[in-house]
């Protein structure tokens, strides 16, 4: 068994390495497109708080990878969940590979949740998947990108008629920026005092975060009243405002991101390990807390290591993105991709980011989008479950003859 | 390892860049009328000038066949791609005429030109430059209408530069008239050929204003 937890570890964490060299990038594009943060900045922010969202607000979705998709009471034998666990893990690991490799819209939420199916499909037949949570989460894939599209479409509205439609944009944005802000440090500190520290008193929790919120905005307001232009400059200085609120939006990004998908590494990796150590299906077993860390140590490490890379494409590749539209980007695809987090539903962070480009877009915030790519990026959505569950379904026939 | 094909959302030019590098050229080649006019009115060669505006026209070709290309793909942007490709037309139809003056003026030479029609002429020419400087402006303020989410104050710039040149396309017409009339009172004293050529180049001119004004408004109207 020993050899095992070591096996699980080791592709649970070149997964976690994976996800944070590809998909870190995407979710961070539109920050360090837009030049709010250098690429260096981004990968020390990506490896703080994706670790910190992997570690204090990871469970909710890695228990629904672990438990959710398949119904853990037709699973009689502790080894049939240890090979189904490494089939799900070996195949989502192999897209996230090509998808690194060949610039693929691939998302490694759905290969991890056709995985975990295609292994379920394979053991115990159509009867053993958890329909329902597929259904819930196959309608999140759909929501999440509408949701992050709804949410930057309002949000870029918002920054329109609030400093945009101004005749002087700057002092507008002087008392717009820090209320953006404080609602940003808001909705942090909520989730993090309900689901990462799993405080049950609204008062407190309310009152903190508003607290939070509030000091924040004083500090915004407070950091940038002094900023000076002339007043055809204006659009410019409300952008470099914006540059400075986009810092703390693409920490906002990353905690939200890893809080959602290191469970696509660590779901069957915790499934493994509590069948391994347990030796029982062990559905009631807490996720040990270490395996978190795993996950997010893993994402962190990607990013250091292989994520400059592909962020180097992105700050070169997007010219057309300001930091306005940059933060009402980052703004809508963290807030949307936290809410899942908290109702336990792994969502594509990345097709979320995708939603929300499209959602300024069609805001007339965007000069130009490549709808073309879009049509690319949806089609990858019907593909990557099924591929990754035949894949997943072969490779698990292979291993329960050796496990 | 590739790239985020986040960043293929974007494509690498966007069609109001390609219009603003366009736009420009535009600009470029009427400056450069000026010091043609000039040198043709004191029969100096202009064959180096001509040759100049020629290669920034086939430039402004080679960004017109980048924006049309770029349409083969379908990418979504604030302006219908009908709207832009006509204003492209519009836009590409002006240098192509600088081009034409260019070469018409290499082809024949008018002794005969007194300094008062010589000023009439240049004055002409100036009022074409301004033109097409409010032109490129309006061309930047398109792109800037985008950034600032189509702010009153840059729909105003915008509504303020095609009014300005409406009015220069008045002021084109009066300069034309007199240039006509001078034309028409010179009859018995100047070649017929060499009057009804310099009548022509006038009518270029003329023309290059009404559509400058036409650009102008297509797009004012684009951007609201």
């Amino acid at each position: 068994m020993t050899t095992i937890l070591i096996l699980a570890i080791i592709v649970g964490f070149i997964m976690a390495m994976a996800i944070g060299a590809n998909d870190v990038a995407n979710s961070m594009a539109s920050a360090v497109g837009a030049k709010a943060i250098t690429i260096k900045q981004a990968v020390i922010i990506a490896f703080l708080l994706e670790f910190a969202g992997a570690y204090f607000f990871g469970q909710m979705v890695t228990n629904t990878i672990r438990k959710g998709i398949v119904d853990p009471n037709l699973i009689t034998n502790y080894k049939m969940l240890i090979a189904g666990g490494f089939a799900a893990l070996i195949s989502a690991a192999l897209w996230v590979f090509l998808a690194t490799v060949f610039s693929l819209p691939v998302s490694t939420t759905h290969a991890i949740v056709g995985g975990m199916t295609g292994f379920g499909i394979a053991a115990l037949g159509w009867g053993a998947i958890n329909w329902l949570i597929i259904v819930f989460i196959v309608a999140s894939w759909f929501l999440s990108p509408f949701l992050g599209g709804l949410l930057s479409y309002i949000v870029f509205k918002i920054i329109s008629s609030t400093i945009l439609h101004k005749d002087d944009p700057l002092k507008a944005a002087k008392k717009v920026g820090p209320v953006m802000t404080g609602i940003t440090f808001f909705i942090i500190m909520l989730m993090l005092m309900k689901k990462g520290l799993h405080l049950d008193n609204f008062f407190l929790i309310v009152g903190v975060s508003l607290v939070t919120g509030l000091i924040a905005s004083i500090v915004g307001y407070f950091l940038i009243r002094n900023l000076k232009a002339k007043k055809e400059n204006g659009y410019e200085a409300t952008e470099k405002i914006f540059r400075n609120i986009q810092v703390i939006t693409s920490c906002y990004v990353s905690l939200a991101h890893g809080s959602n998908d290191v469970a696509n590494a660590i779901g069957p990796l915790a499934a493994i390990i509590v069948a391994a150590t347990t030796q029982s299906v062990g559905t009631t077993a807490e996720i040990p807390k270490f395996i978190l860390a795993i996950g997010g140590l893993g994402i962190a490490i990607g990013v250091a290591a292989w994520g400059h890379r592909v962020m180097k494409t992105v700050g070169e590749g997007i010219t057309e993105l300001t930091n306005t539209r940059g933060f009402s980007i980052d703004f809508a695809t963290a807030s949307t991709v936290f809410l899942a987090s908290v109702l336990g539903l792994p969502v594509s962070s990345t097709h979320t980011v995708v939603g929300a480009v499209t959602g300024v877009g069609y805001a007339r915030g965007l000069e130009a989008i490549n709808v073309d790519k879009l049509k690319e990026i949806a089609l990858s959505w019907v593909l990557t479950v099924p591929l990754a569950a035949i894949t997943s379904g072969l490779l698990f026939e292979l291993f329960k003859y050796w496990i | 390892m590739q790239g985020s094909f986040i960043s293929e959302l974007f494509p690498k030019h966007t069609p109001m860049e390609l219009l603003i590098e366009h736009a420009k050229i535009l600009s470029e080649v009427t400056k450069d009328v000026k010091p043609l006019v000039e040198k043709y009115f004191n029969h100096e060669d202009i064959g180096e000038l001509v040759d100049r505006i020629s290669d920034k026209e086939s430039k402004a070709d080679k960004i017109k066949f980048k924006l049309r290309k770029m349409f083969h793909k379908r990418i979504k942007t604030p302006y219908t791609a009908k709207d832009l490709l006509e204003y492209l037309h519009k836009q590409d139809f002006l240098i192509d005429s600088i081009e034409d003056i260019s070469k018409k003026l290499s082809l024949n030479r008018i002794d005969g030109l007194d300094e008062e029609v010589q000023t009439l002429f240049l004055e002409l020419v100036d009022v074409i430059i301004k033109a097409m400087g409010y032109l490129e402006e309006m061309t930047e303020n398109a792109k800037k209408a985008i950034n600032t989410s189509f702010a009153k104050k840059v729909l105003d710039a915008e509504e303020s530069d095609s009014v300005r040149i409406e009015d220069l396309e008045g002021e084109v017409d009066k300069l034309s008239l007199k240039i006509g009339k001078w034309i028409y009172s010179h009859k018995n004293k100047l070649n017929p050929i060499d009057l009804i050529f310099f009548r022509e180049l006038v009518l270029l001119f003329v023309e290059i204003a009404d559509e400058a004004e036409n650009t102008a408004e297509l797009l004012n109207a684009l951007i609201k």
